[in-house]
């Protein structure tokens, strides 16, 4: 008993065939038969005679019209396909509903084609032809004109759905400064000293800014400061003391101040901290106790 | 889940295939085109019906030139143009005509072109003083009857703007309908 073959099994095989063949295949089928227009619902042929005279405009009103049946706007596109004596023309002219379709002067073509649109639904298109033959014409001569007419659903742009807006939030805008500080700090007196930061919300909106600073020498050693959080209102600003450590060797100083959340911004001043010796302070202190000795010795 | 695996082998691999049937979607969108006509129209040469008719030799003509002097402040009368106008059709017909255009229309204080009937009568009028009636809008008619040959008039007075050596040219046009 033979085993069933199962269908991608069958595949498989079918997949076996050269892909070159399929290929070619494809090509032919896209090149020599192209997919039908799926929404052709007809196609007519139109025929008219007319006789022309010499030196005479020959008017054909109402020679054929269109009427939109449909129930929706559609436009129409008159083409010119072949003349087979154009020289023997001296006026050929379609005109329909005040367009002029096609035109033909003096044995050149002025306009091949044209397209009248919107024909709404129940409006007529009613063609009229102007002709007039060239004096070489003879009786009996026949001039074929033939054109295309096509009939075309009018292009709507798809109507898309609203876009979503998203309401942005409010731009950040802080600035932060060294407001206050202290030109020379002096050792062993200011071992810790104050600063005062300006925080400055542009914003609308309130919010929580973290601040950091810190103190850098000028070889770009870190001396480590503090971190706190300030709430500042939409459009207002903020003074923030804050208590920074003295570096512990005399020398020029930065301040660094910046704010982390909800944006970066930086700002920066110089201070010196200088350092008296003790030598002096003794001497100082020295001094001061004879002057407080010989003041009160000279009282008694 | 076995068509699953097979369809995915078909596919796998026929990346012109995907470009064909893409192709074959993008023609599909474009085509909105649903109703074509092929309209040839055929015009043949034939000698019309209404002529112009020249009394002297009994010719017929589609278009004529009829020539005269103007003089100022005087009128000139031609009482029986050059050419008539001839009814060949078995029926009487309906036949407008006009003036169409006028290349110096200070030239005359009047211009005046009638039809007469073989009797004589006036059948139909156009005149203007100034050409502002110009153009097939201001066309007048009167009735052709079948193989009668109608008399054209021609009056004008030229105004003080004639300029001697000069010529003026009005294009008259005439309309009858064919059938």
């Amino acid at each position: 008993m033979s085993r069933p073959i199962y269908y991608h099994e069958l595949c498989l095989k079918i997949a076996r065939v050269p892909l070159v063949l399929m290929v070619a295949l494809s090509s032919f089928f896209c090149l020599v038969k192209p997919p039908i227009i799926p929404n052709v619902l007809a196609q007519y042929t139109w025929t008219d005679t007319l006789n022309v005279f010499h030196n005479i405009t020959t008017f054909s009103p109402n020679i054929r019209n269109i009427t939109n049946t449909y129930s929706y706007p559609i436009e129409v596109k008159v083409s010119l396909i072949d003349v087979d004596k154009i020289s023997l023309i001296r006026l050929y002219k379609i005109v329909g509903n005040n367009t002029d379709f096609i035109y033909i002067k003096d044995g050149s073509t002025i306009r091949p084609d044209n397209t009248f649109s919107p024909l709404q639904p129940g409006q007529t298109l009613v063609f009229n032809i102007y002709a007039k033959p060239s004096n070489s014409l003879s009786t009996g001569e026949t001039i074929t004109v033939t054109q295309k007419v096509e009939l075309f659903k009018v292009a709507v742009a798809p109507v898309y759905p609203p876009p979503l807006i998203i309401p942005k939030p409010p731009k950040m805008l802080l600035d932060i400064k060294v407001y206050e500080l202290p030109a020379i700090v002096y050792l062993p007196f200011q071992t810790r000293f104050h600063a005062k930061l300006l925080l400055i919300n542009k914003g609308t909106a309130a919010t929580d800014v973290k601040v950091k600073w810190w103190v850098t020498d000028t070889q770009g050693t870190v001396y480590p400061g503090g971190e706190t959080t300030v709430f500042i209102s939409g459009l207002d600003k903020k003074y923030l003391e804050i208590d920074v450590v003295t570096p512990p060797k005399a020398g020029n100083y930065t301040l660094h101040a910046k704010t982390t959340e909800p944006v970066v911004v930086t700002a920066e001043s110089t201070f010196v901290v200088q350092e008296i010796p003790w030598l002096y302070i003794l001497l100082a202190i020295a001094a001061a106790v004879v002057t407080v000795y010989l003041y009160h010795r000279r009282k008694r | 889940m076995k068509v699953n695996k097979a369809l995915g082998i078909l596919f796998k691999g026929g990346s012109t295939l995907a470009i064909l049937r893409l192709t074959l979607l993008t023609t599909t969108v474009l085509a909105t085109a649903f109703l074509y006509y092929d309209w040839s129209v055929t015009m043949t040469g034939s000698k019309p019906m209404l002529v112009f008719y020249k009394w002297a030799d009994g010719t017929n003509a589609t278009t004529i030139d009829l020539t005269y002097n103007i003089f100022q402040n005087i009128w000139l009368v031609d009482n029986n143009a050059t050419y008539g106008i001839k009814n060949g059709y078995a029926s009487a017909k309906t036949v407008y005509f006009w003036a169409e255009s006028c290349n110096a229309t200070t030239w005359f204080q009047n211009f005046t072109v009638q039809v007469l009937d073989t009797t004589g009568s006036v059948l139909a009028t156009w005149t203007t003083t100034d050409f502002s009636n110009t153009g097939e809008s201001n066309a007048v008619s009167y009735t052709h009857a079948a193989g009668a040959i109608y008399t054209i008039k021609v009056l004008f007075k030229g105004s003080s703007s004639v300029v001697v050596g000069n010529a003026v040219r009005v294009q008259m046009k005439l309309k009858v309908q064919e059938s």
